[in-house]
């Protein structure tokens, strides 16, 4: 009985501890060595790799540092011929981007605007030219933009300097060219427009006293085209109303 | 009763058998194995660093290489413009 209580306990121990080990995780030891044979084999080359990467990348570093000392040297030896410092160029790149920007706009402009506008291109032409008197002017980097610069400025430059010509006509004869104020602000060549006859009327006020009377061979200046300004407005108001009064005082007179 | 020792018996014997025989990796072996895998995991993960380190490093010497070139350039326009407008570099303004 005590035998067999002793081999009873000793056969559940032993089913007991094969249960726990089953639900451990196990490895047959001849796999277990061929595991760690690979793993180590595979962790040997990859410190080899790393470590051959890590050579390559402090030469790489090496030559980065070298270039750059490089690049600084070349720099400075290119800013010491333009006698100039990176702030110069920033500065001077800034000013010819609203310089530019600026021709744009007047090359956008009708004649009439520009006209107006030109104490601002003739300050606009100072500063070009001011940017023309250095050296950073010659620069790789700005030659072309200063190129194109003053080609738009001189066409600019050349609308303006129209804007302070005065155009002229020279009055013909009723008969042949039926020559009135009217007729001469209808051409084509003129303001293509009759109603702004006042125009030419008001910037010869020296020679027509009446705005229906011209003579030929007058020559009379021709104001730039554009909208009436108040004067001209006024004296076609004035002469409007003139009209309208004789045309009621010869109506009254006749029917009287 | 004898037949009842028997059977115990034979079920102790068969349990040693079953789970005895076969020799299995300990488990500080298995930990050895664990800590191998992490190692490994671990490099490759540096190498793949290294490599997008180097690559990076290879970009910015060619694009330092293209900037040098670049005010090389700029440097021998210059010295043609000067030398045009007869002025030499060394002058000042």
């Amino acid at each position: 009985m005590k035998r067999l209580s002793v081999l009873l306990v000793l056969a559940t121990v032993f089913a007991i501890s094969s249960v726990a080990s089953a639900q451990e995780e196990k490895m047959k030891y001849n796999e277990w060595q061929q595991q760690i044979s690979m793993y180590t084999a595979q962790r040997d080359s990859l410190k080899n790799v790393l470590s051959s990467l890590n050579t390559d990348i402090a030469n790489l570093k090496s030559q980065l540092a070298g270039l750059d000392q490089q690049y600084n040297s070349e720099m400075q030896k290119y800013l010491g011929m333009l006698h100039a410092t990176e702030a110069d160029m920033q500065s001077f790149d800034q000013t010819l981007t609203n310089l530019t920007n600026q021709m744009n706009n007047y090359m956008a402009m009708s004649d009439q605007d520009l006209c107006s506008h030109a104490s601002d291109v003739k300050t606009a032409g100072a500063e070009i030219d001011s940017l023309k008197a250095m050296r950073l002017a010659l620069a790789a980097e700005f030659y072309d933009r200063m190129q194109t610069l003053e080609n738009d400025y001189s066409q600019v430059a050349a609308r303006v300097a129209k804007c302070s010509q005065v155009a002229t006509y020279t009055v013909g004869t009723w008969a042949r060219n039926r020559d009135c104020l009217w007729n001469i602000a209808k051409k084509s060549t003129i303001y293509n427009d009759p109603w702004r006859w006042p125009k030419i009327y008001i910037a010869n006020r020296d020679q027509i006293k009446n705005p229906d009377l011209i003579y030929p061979k007058e020559v009379l200046k021709i104001p730039a085209n554009g909208p009436m300004n108040s004067e001209e407005k006024a004296a076609a108001r004035a002469y409007y109303a003139r009209k309208a009064r004789m045309q009621r005082a010869a109506a009254g007179s006749s029917g009287s | 009763m004898k037949k009842l020792s028997g059977a115990i018996l034979s079920l102790f014997v068969a349990s040693v058998f079953l789970v005895g025989c076969t020799k299995y990796a300990n488990q500080s072996e298995m930990q050895q194995l664990s800590n191998l895998k992490s190692e490994v995991a671990s490099l490759e993960q540096q190498i793949s660093t290294a490599r997008q380190e180097k690559a990076s490093l290879e970009k910015q010497i060619a694009d330092k290489q293209d900037q040098i070139k670049k005010v090389q350039s700029n440097e021998q326009f210059l010295q043609q413009k000067l030398q045009a407008a007869g002025q030499d570099s060394s002058q000042s303004q």
